[in-house]
């Protein structure tokens, strides 16, 4: 297992790099460089562009020097210092920007991804325990509508909803009244209560993709010999499905974290620009909009980075469960 | 031995599929809705009223009119299509409008109606419209509302379908192509080759798609025509989208190399090529099929996201994602919600592929019971 | 049903009366059950037998409550316990999910299964689902539990349970996991076992365990077996009471003894015939059952065996299902030639049938060479009738005649990747060092167990694979010696003809999306001694589907229109067309059920005769092998341990191994069961990327005697003639009456440990 674990992570430093590289690529793309916009943004806000500033800037990161050498000098600042390099649009440290946003970024999708198994789980079992029953019609729908809805779609329709059924504003994470206000027990309700559209938004596609998931895995594990050999020895119904078939089936649940925090933090781009959540979604989009190419690359680079970890945690939780994939590693 | 099964007998694979697919009811209901839609798309300006700039700024955000059929507000039965028009009224403090049904006056409809001329295919010129008011100069119709701007939103849904129906064939298709030969080489290979594009497929699906696609789309410069945008966007999409692709195809060839039909078939010697294309590719083109019917929607789904955001296709192309990023605006929407109708197209046409995807999977291999 | 079925015999622990479980399926409701009668008495052991899709499993799991929908239990009563004072509990009105049901099912009845990998859940140890088995059905504390599931790991037969308890399936032999599913099923003491085929999926020396161990098991517990099988060596094994089943329903019923000495039933009979017998006589044509078993949706009317019965009665057995008729004491058959009225003044006077009196006492393999053959329409070659002593003095006597193909020194290593940049790790050696000669003409076997090299090795041949080392020279008359296995790309193309290889498995073997024209005009259209791609390829088609006993219009169907003996022709006929010289078959008849198995012999024996074809018989079947070989290699871990003449290697066996492998073979004679000089081998296969040091055979044999055995690698010395074998003792080994000289050693040291190398390094 140990040697399992190291090798899990040997793997995961080449594609590390690989995100390093296209991350510093989408950098680089837009036309021109950072300095020039910089140097233009700073005059459309009627700043003068300081040369002395610039020249320290270029400097710092080595604008003058090759491609390579470039890339080299924005990997040594993240990696030695936590220097993510300059956002141009806000004047900050990229570093800044993300200690902002990053910490309730990845607590949505955290809250999404367990509100996806809780309601996942118990759908996805009894539609393959009752195939074919009205109950499993209603949840095989559901699932296909889910996985069909744009997110940014079903987040306007809710929102639209609320506030014809409900009245009052639910974009954002706070109401006006306890925006600036300290932490308090009104402060939190009220955050609950903005938190529950982005994630349901969030959640949908991914839940409705686990159901069907579970669904044909545990399916199939329904039909495999060791099932019947189980009632044959005189298990109980609900002990058999719980001991046997579930428990290999439960192994999508674990590899979604593979696949679903991708697809969250996608999702959450669109969500969070959407409903204008203080997250590491809108920030991007403004960043790429306005072509502030270091938040947006290390944005990227941020976010990719943890969704590797992700799976690599799935991983190891997988071959924590499954024996086989245990001793395939031995 | 009974009839069916003497007709299973001699029935070619392709039959036997077409009979399996024939039994998956939404499947083919889907497989109806979206032979529909892309008539639709092909036949764009004829099925719509107006064209994409035909814009009526007096009447921006009229709401959506009901067709009707008979009219009895004169005490009789009056047979005829018809919608009624609106009175508008405009706040004197806010400059609003908001928009009344008239229940005077009536705008008959008629079909094969007289209206802009275009050009078919580029090909037949002619000014006939599916359906319209039977008057051309009269007041417009809103079959589905106005956009803020007053274009017609039936129409502009009509055209965008073009786009968006397309860019999911075009985008699949090019990942397609990817997705095969990455995925053949990897899987006839294997070896280090294999292992090579295994870790470039890994590497790709840790990687959250949309981010990466905002960021390739972010640089696309925004001075490209429409076109050049359009294209720019799918080879964007399907950058990132091959991978399911290929991992099918390596799939199917690691397995297929180990079947005893394969073997024999290279002991009767049959040079690699040929049994490459001519026995071990038609093993598995129904599930190819049906996978690249699967990852379809993706693409819609995607392109939407992006147009939706502003970093896909821009305004003056058509699209169902340009045409949501009006519905942006919570205020707009309160006052329009029929903006959100081209998701409704999108969600309908996902279904579809959805379901026709699902049944040729089911499909694909007749020899499965 | 005119007869009461045997009364209720004392000490009967199930009783079925007419026992009917149906599938509703969307094309029909299937009938797998239709109608079975049958008690299993207490302490002994019950053999239904018949070929695959008779409905023996949905039966035997009708019985537990286990089958799954569209099935259900349609009619009928299973009488659980019904001598017991009371009336005794009838399983098939219990709810499946219910509390009492559960009760029986592993307490009173134990269920062992086929597949045993696939029967245990990978994700536990098997120790952890024994010990739950048994805290289902008793009040055991877990720490008790474990001592009770270690016991019961040792009575089954498993070297060193404490570690095994914590192995999981996936790390087990099938044999060793068949021992845990064993245990898992006797853990609560069940009065009745059922094993549905539980050896089907083992080698024939793991069978032959598993079957003593079912024997001692049953002796120490006095429960009652219902087992299920296909193979009448089995039966004839193990069985007190044998239930031959067709099509759903039981057609005979007898004592072993009375079935296998004078079959009353026309499907036993021919059951009993197609089989070829380890003593029956060599190349003589097997009575094949005619066509094959229809599914049970196309059931033909009246007499289900109709079609096939060679006995059957125009207007009688095509209208009317026949009655059960009584024949003797414990003994029915459901059969028109016994009912009255036809026994009076029907067949009897023709001599068309048989009746149980007129059996003739023919053993099985009967070596009558039957005049009308198989029965394939378009089957043409008449009856072969060369014995085998004929063919040994033709192959021998000409000793200036050049052998076909020789093999010299081939290996076969397969290396196993591992680690992060995919290096070879280390090597399985496949086939590690084979030599053989193949003589124009004649038949070789070469036998062993899976996992033994066997296929490998044909494979090589044929140059599906790249030999690592050796040559194989093939000659015939027009060329000279050409090694193959130095040929790369095009150049074998010209070989590829000759040498051909008819596959295992019919239906992996032949693309789905080819109509047949293409599947078997392939080879002619890219070799380049077949015909260019002209008109007379249909017609050359036409001609081999004749050749193979199918109708040349079949040419135009695809594949998933035939069953597995019809696919099995179309495999042949592939093979043949190209006219080659020498036909690799690849365990060719081993996915076969007993009539087909019969027919594709008799046909592989008219077209050797026909085409002057030279074999390479490549089989796990001993009596297969020994029926149709004319010599025979033995195949041990990648080499050839003994070589010989067919009727020398059978008679006088020289290498331990070989002797093991015969007397694994169940004999279809119930009168030889048990018999004396049994060996039998402890442990399996060893890995062979792992293999012993010495001797690849010292840890399973039980002659092994000192250091040389573990050091030193025997060659194959022609000792006498041409029987060549690699053993160090072959000379002082008695291994014909190994009886009483050599004791049956079960000497258990390291090489119980050697079960499962894999798992252990």
């Amino acid at each position: 297992m140990g040697k399992y674990v190291l090798r899990r992570i040997a793997y995961m430093a080449p594609t590390m790099f690989a995100i390093s590289v296209v991350s510093f690529v989408i950098i680089q793309l837009p036309p021109g460089d950072y300095l020039t916009q910089l140097a233009s943004g700073l005059r459309e806000r009627g700043e003068p562009a300081d040369q002395a500033y610039l020249d320290a800037l270029s400097a710092r990161y080595g604008l003058d020097e090759p491609m390579p050498v470039q890339y080299l000098q924005w990997m040594k600042g993240i990696l030695f210092h936590g220097d993510f390099g300059m956002s141009f649009e806000w004047n900050q440290p990229v570093s800044a920007l993300l200690a902002d946003t990053l910490p309730f970024t990845i607590a949505l999708t955290l809250g999404t991804l367990l509100f996806t198994w809780i309601v996942a789980f118990p759908i996805g079992i009894y539609s393959a325990v009752r195939q074919y029953s009205l109950g499993d019609y209603v949840a095989t729908t559901v699932g296909f509508i889910g996985l069909a809805i744009p997110n940014f779609l079903l987040a306007l329709v809710l929102v639209y909803l609320s506030r014809m059924l409900f009245g009052g504003s639910f974009v954002g994470v706070f109401s006006s009244e306890y925006a600036h206000a300290p932490w308090s027990v009104g402060r939190f309700l009220d955050l609950l209560s903005h938190l529950w559209i982005p994630v349901i938004v969030l959640g949908t596609a991914g839940t409705a993709g686990l159901i069907r998931i579970l669904r044909a895995n545990l399916l199939d594990e329904l039909r495999r010999p060791y099932v019947v050999a189980g009632r044959a020895r005189g298990m109980g119904e609900r002990r058999l499905l719980i001991r046997y078939p579930l428990r290999i089936a439960l192994n999508p649940f674990v590899s979604t974290i593979g696949w679903v925090l991708p697809m969250l933090v996608s999702g959450e781009v669109v969500v969070g620009t959407v409903l204008a959540l203080p997250t590491t979604g809108p920030l991007l989009l403004g960043a790429l909009r306005s072509q502030d190419m270091y938040l947006a690359g290390s944005i990227i680079l941020i976010v990719s980075v943890l969704t590797v970890i992700g799976t690599l945690l799935s991983d190891l939780v997988l071959a924590w469960l499954d024996p086989r994939v245990r001793h395939q590693y031995r | 031995m009974t009839q069916p099964h003497l007709a299973r007998h001699s029935a070619s694979p392709w039959r036997l599929v077409w009979w399996r697919f024939r039994r998956h009811r939404l499947a083919m209901a889907g497989a109806v809705v979206l032979a529909v839609a892309y008539l639709v798309a092909l036949f764009a300006e004829f099925v719509a009223p107006y064209s994409t700039e035909h814009q009526q700024v007096d009447h921006g955000g009229a709401p959506p009119q009901t067709v009707k059929v008979v009219d009895t507000s004169s005490g009789g039965w009056d047979w005829g299509l018809y919608v009624n028009g609106y009175t508008d009224h405009v706040d004197e403090e806010t400059l609003e409008i908001t928009y009344e049904v008239d229940h005077e006056q009536r705008i008959p409809l008629r079909f094969f109606a007289e209206g802009e001329p275009y050009k078919l295919f580029g090909l037949f010129e002619t000014d006939r419209h599916l359906i319209g008011p039977a008057d051309p100069d009269g007041p417009p119709v809103f079959f589905l509302g106005a956009t803020v701007n007053g274009y017609d939103l039936f129409s502009r849904i009509v055209h965008g379908s073009r786009v968006s129906l397309t860019i999911g064939l075009v985008g699949v298709a090019a990942s397609f192509l990817i997705g095969v030969v990455l995925g053949g080489i990897s899987g006839y290979f294997g070896g280090w080759v294999d292992t090579a594009i295994q870790r470039l497929i890994e590497f790709f699906m840790s990687i959250p798609t949309l981010p990466l696609w905002l960021g390739l789309a972010a640089a696309v410069p925004t001075d490209w025509g429409p076109m050049q945008r359009y294209f720019t966007i799918t080879v964007i999409l399907s950058v990132i989208a091959w991978t399911d692709l290929a991992r099918v195809v390596r799939g199917r060839f690691m397995a297929l190399r180990e079947e005893d039909f394969v073997t024999a078939t290279a002991l009767d010697g049959v040079g690699r090529p040929r049994l490459i294309f001519a026995h071990m590719l038609p093993s598995f083109t129904s599930h190819l099929i049906a996978s690249a019917t699967l990852a379809i929607p993706a693409m819609i789904l995607a392109e939407t996201a992006l147009s939706f955001l502003g970093l896909g296709l821009r305004a003056p192309a058509v699209s169902w994602g340009t045409l949501l990023e009006e519905a942006q605006n919570f205020a707009t929407l309160e006052a329009a919600p029929w903006l959100l109708l081209p998701g409704a197209a999108v969600v309908v046409i996902v279904l579809s592929f959805n379901f026709v995807g699902d049944g040729l999977r089911d499909a694909a291999d007749p020899y499965k019971s | 049903m005119s007869e009461e079925p045997m009364s209720s015999a004392a000490g009967a622990v199930l009783a079925i009366e007419d026992l009917r479980t149906h599938f509703h399926t969307r094309d029909g409701v299937v009938k797998a059950v239709d109608g079975v009668d049958l008690e299993v008495s207490a302490g002994t052991t019950l053999c239904v037998v018949g070929e695959s899709g008779c409905g023996k499993s949905m039966m035997a799991r009708s019985v537990l409550g286990l089958i799954e929908p569209p099935g259900r239990v349609q009619s009928g009563a299973i009488w659980w316990q019904p001598d017991r004072g009371r009336e005794g509990t009838n399983l098939a009105t219990l709810d499946p999910h219910g509390e009492r049901l559960r009760r029986v099912r592993g307490a009173e009845i134990g269920m062992v299964f086929q597949e045993p990998i696939a029967a245990l859940s990978p994700m536990y140890t098997v120790g952890a689902q024994l010990v739950e088995a048994i805290r289902l059905h008793t009040d055991l504390s877990m720490g008790e539990a474990k001592d009770r599931a270690i016991a019961e790991l040792t009575r089954v037969g498993i070297p060193r349970p404490e570690k095994r308890f914590d192995a999981y399936p996936f790390q087990l032999s099938g044999g060793m996991c068949q021992r845990v599913m064993i245990a898992i099923a006797l853990c609560c003491d069940p009065a009745l076992l059922i094993a549905d085929e539980p050896t089907t999926a083992l080698d024939v020396t793991t069978q032959a365990r598993i079957l003593d161990l079912l024997g001692e098991l049953q002796e120490q517990t006095g429960m009652a077996v219902m087992f299920i099988t296909h193979d009448m060596g089995v039966v004839a094994e193990i069985a007190d009471e044998v239930a031959v089943m067709y099509l759903g329903r039981i057609v005979e019923r007898a004592c072993v003894d009375d079935i296998f000495a004078s079959p009353a039933h026309p499907y036993t009979q021919a059951l009993l015939e197609s089989i070829p017998s380890i003593d029956g006589h060599r190349k003589s044509r097997l009575a094949a059952i005619e066509g094959l078993v229809p599914h049970p949706s196309d059931r033909p009317a009246g007499c289900p065996f109709h079609p096939r019965c060679r006995a059957a009665l125009p207007g009688l057995c095509d209208v009317e299902m026949p009655d059960r008729h009584q024949l003797g004491p414990d003994r029915l058959a459901a059969c028109h030639l016994y009912a009255p009225s036809v026994r009076e003044n029907g067949p009897l006077a023709t001599g068309r049938a048989e009746p149980v009196e007129a059996v003739s006492p023919t053993r099985p393999g009967s070596a009558v060479p039957r005049k009308k053959p198989g029965s394939v329409p378009g089957q043409a070659p008449g009856p072969r009738e060369t014995t085998t002593a004929d063919v040994d003095s033709d192959v021998r006597a000409d000793a200036d005649v050049e052998p076909l193909l020789t093999v010299r020194d081939v290996r076969v290593h397969f290396p196993v990747k591992h680690g992060l940049l995919r290096r070879a790790a280390w090597e399985v050696k496949a086939v590690a060092g084979v030599s053989l000669e193949i003589m124009p003409g004649e038949t070789l076997g070469l036998v062993g167990e899976s996992g033994c090299g066997k296929s490998t090795l044909g494979r090589a041949i044929v140059r599906a694979l790249e030999p690592t080392e050796g040559a194989i020279w093939y000659r015939d008359g027009e060329t000279g010696p050409v090694d193959l296995a130095r040929l790369r790309g095009r150049e074998l193309q010209p070989y590829r003809g000759k040498v051909r290889m008819i596959f295992q498995d019919p239906f992996g073997s032949l693309n789905p999306r080819k109509t047949l024209l293409q599947i078997i005009g392939e080879p002619l259209r890219r070799l380049p001694d077949g015909v260019r791609p002209d008109s007379s390829l249909p017609d050359r088609v036409a001609e081999m589907l004749r050749a193979v006993g199918l109708r040349p219009e079949y040419m135009w169907r695809y594949p998933h229109a035939f069953s597995g003996g019809e696919r099995q022709r179309i495999n042949i006929a592939r093979a043949l067309i190209t006219q080659p010289r020498l036909v690799i078959a690849d365990e060719a008849v081993s996915a076969l059920d007993v009539s087909i198995r019969a027919q594709i012999l008799n046909l592989l024996g008219d077209l050797q005769a026909e085409m002057d074809l030279t074999y390479l018989f490549i089989s796990h079947d001993l009596s297969v092998v020994q029926h149709v070989c004319d010599r025979v290699a033995v195949m041990h871990l990648g080499s050839i341990v003994e070589q010989a003449g067919t009727d020398r290697l059978f008679a006088e066996p020289r290498h331990p191994y070989t002797a093991a492998l015969l007397s694994a073979v169940p004999v279809p004679d119930p009168r030889r069961r048990g018999g004396d000089g049994r060996i039998r081998l402890d442990g399996e296969l060893p890995d062979s990327s792992d293999p012993p040091a010495g001797c690849g055979f010292h840890v399973r044999c039980p002659y092994r005697r000192e250091e040389r055995c573990m050091s030193e690698v025997p060659s194959l010395v022609s000792a006498s003639g041409d029987h060549g074998v690699a053993c160090h003792h072959a000379d002082e080994l008695d291994l014909q009456r190994p009886s009483s000289a050599e004791p049956r050693a079960r000497v258990s040291t390291g090489r119980d440990d050697g079960l499962v190398p894999s798992a252990e390094r």
